[in-house]
């Protein structure tokens, strides 16, 4: 699939600090967690991509065209930034008629298209409390509608779960998820490994500035060679499991654990292994259970990368 | 440089859109507590001389004390501190509050946004203007407006067009002050009762360089006391209103070309 968002050798400067060094990335439709901790550059790279700050160096094109300068490209654009900022004297509804109409929508079809979009993101299009006093998750929401207002091909969600309860944030990913699922590009900054894991296999990790790895979570992991890959595996008899597998030549090492029915297992190669596993799995005296990879999940991708 | 005349280029539709949603935003209750509190002041002193007149205190026409309030309070106070109320934070407060990243993501150039921003917010203040002049002359000049209604209502309109015409001209030097200082109410501050104050009384072609010079020419024409701006010495009404327009134009230009290089993270 062809890539909406293209970023090429993208770097920013401020002062001496690096924002970005030399980031290149392509992004595809779909959902896509941008992560990284603290100051990795996630939001450097989202600014870049909304045009509010410039590239030091590099260039960045979203649906074929460069954004700084190109504001005509916002009608296919959504953006929710990271700040819980909202224009604390207005409804959430005059505040997305307001958006609307600074791009050209205004009476009943803006009317309309601002209630559509804080139904879609759970919010009361006859509520005229002012923002100001809204709670966290809710100008989060509200946030998230002004987004959504032009219905755009491309959003850029910078950490969109900031301040929701539990619930909300559910909603939220399920909502990013359909998102994704109809043909949107969506890209989601986040420093929450789990909550992109929830949305997405498909990652783009940044740390200091410099993309580390991008695209599938499983992929990345099966191309970190130096590490062995932790496999936990529950059966009716694991001492018998065990001696079976010490003979595979890519375990490296096996160990039991608390449970009596489980043990956990290190090997090189995790796609050799597994095919192996699937030939003892056919076997009932070892009565294999239970096959979980302890180690392909996005925080043990994002740990083996960074150190 | 490309890129920067691309994102300063302005759009009359776009422009007329920002100067809405501005506008908007300038009669929202929050914003419009100090120029409320700005505009009570004459308002309050206009009260102050009524009752002293009626009472018996002073004798001195209604007429007159309001000569005085609009060469004093309206010409050097109010014309100048709420452009550059409104001036300074057309950008920097948005920046501030982090709503301004809403603006920026529209489909709306840089210069049409601000150029947009400054038009709907200079008129709210011009419109600010003219209410507390109407309100003040309503209570000063009562029965005498009535008796001869001509005459005192082309000498309103005439003081509000300047007023309005001076916070156009005060509107575009904040909004440039606001964009390339990063403590503009400070530097608006020196320019408004420091530079304001002194350099349009000094010889030469320096006095060139204020609003309250050119602001004065447009006044001469019979509106204010004698006296009161004599010593300001001032060109004809159209020499001043051509150089009030003109500086207005080269400080917006110079904020649009700010404005549109600028980060905003």
């Amino acid at each position: 699939m062809s890539a909406t968002i293209e970023v090429r050798e993208l770097s920013r400067w401020y002062g001496e600090i690096v924002g970005l060094s030399n980031a290149s990335l392509e992004v595809a439709p779909g959902v896509t967690g941008l992560l990284g901790p603290n100051g990795a550059g996630k939001s450097t790279l989202v600014r870049i991509l909304t045009g509010t700050i410039k590239p030091s160096r590099g260039a960045v094109r979203i649906l074929g065209q460069p954004v700084w300068g190109n504001p005509e490209l916002f009608r296919r654009i959504g953006y929710c930034p990271e700040s819980d900022a909202v224009y604390e004297g207005l409804s959430a509804s005059d505040f997305l008629r307001g958006m609307l109409a600074l791009s050209g929508v205004r009476g009943g079809e803006a009317r309309r298209r601002a209630a559509h979009v804080l139904e879609e993101v759970g919010l009361d299009p006859e509520l005229r409390k002012p923002m100001g006093a809204f709670s966290k998750g809710m100008r989060q929401r509200a946030k998230l509608a002004q987004a959504l207002l032009l219905d755009p091909e491309v959003l850029l969600l910078d950490e969109p779960l900031n301040g929701m309860d539990p619930v909300g944030r559910q909603q939220t990913i399920d909502k990013i998820v359909a998102w994704g699922r109809s043909g949107r590009t969506v890209l989601v900054s986040s420093h929450i490994l789990h909550e992109v894991e929830a949305m997405t296999h498909q990652v783009a990790l940044l740390h200091r500035g410099k993309v580390l790895a991008h695209g599938d979570v499983h992929e990345i992991r099966d191309l970190i060679q130096e590490r062995a890959h932790v496999v936990r595996l529950r059966c009716e008899n694991p001492h018998h499991l065990a001696s079976r597998l010490i003979e595979i030549r890519d375990v490296a090492g096996v160990r039991f654990t608390a449970d009596p029915h489980g043990l956990v297992i290190e090997t090189s190669s995790a796609e050799s292994f597994f095919g192996q596993l699937t030939a003892l799995g056919a076997d009932p005296a070892l009565g294999i259970e239970e096959v979980l990879p302890l180690d392909d999940d996005l925080q043990s991708v994002f740990e083996y990368l960074v150190h | 440089m490309t890129e920067a005349w691309a994102a300063a280029r302005l759009e009359p539709g776009a422009v007329l859109r920002a100067a809405r949603f501005e506008w908007r935003l300038a009669w929202q209750r929050r914003r419009l507590r100090l120029p409320t509190a700005l505009g009570l002041l004459p308002v309050a002193v206009a009260l102050v001389g009524l009752l002293l007149q009626r009472t018996g205190v002073v004798v001195v026409q209604g007429s007159d004390v309001l000569s005085q309030i609009v060469g004093t309070l309206f010409l050097q106070f109010l014309v100048v501190l709420l452009p550059l109320v409104h001036g300074t934070a057309l950008v920097a407060q948005e920046a501030e509050a982090r709503t301004l990243v809403y603006l920026l993501v529209r489909p709306l150039s840089r210069g049409s946004l601000l150029v947009g921003k400054f038009l709907g917010s200079w008129l709210a203040t011009g419109l600010q203007l003219v209410i507390a002049l109407v309100a003040t002359a309503a209570l000063l000049l009562g029965a005498e407006a009535f008796s001869s209604p001509g005459e005192w209502a082309g000498r309103i309109a005439l003081l509000g067009l300047s007023l309005v015409l001076g916070s156009l001209a005060y509107g575009a030097l904040f909004t440039l002050v606001g964009l390339v200082f990063s403590r503009p109410a400070f530097v608006g501050l020196f320019l408004a009762f420091g530079w304001e104050t002194a350099i349009p009384f000094l010889p030469g072609w320096i006095r060139h360089l204020t609003v309250r010079y050119h602001l004065a020419s447009v006044l001469s024409a019979g509106l204010l006391p004698p006296g009161l701006l004599s010593a300001i010495d001032p060109p004809t009404p159209l020499v001043g209103l051509a150089w009030m327009l003109g500086g207005a134009v080269v400080a917006l230009a110079g904020a649009v070309l700010l404005f549109a290089r600028r980060d905003y993270p």
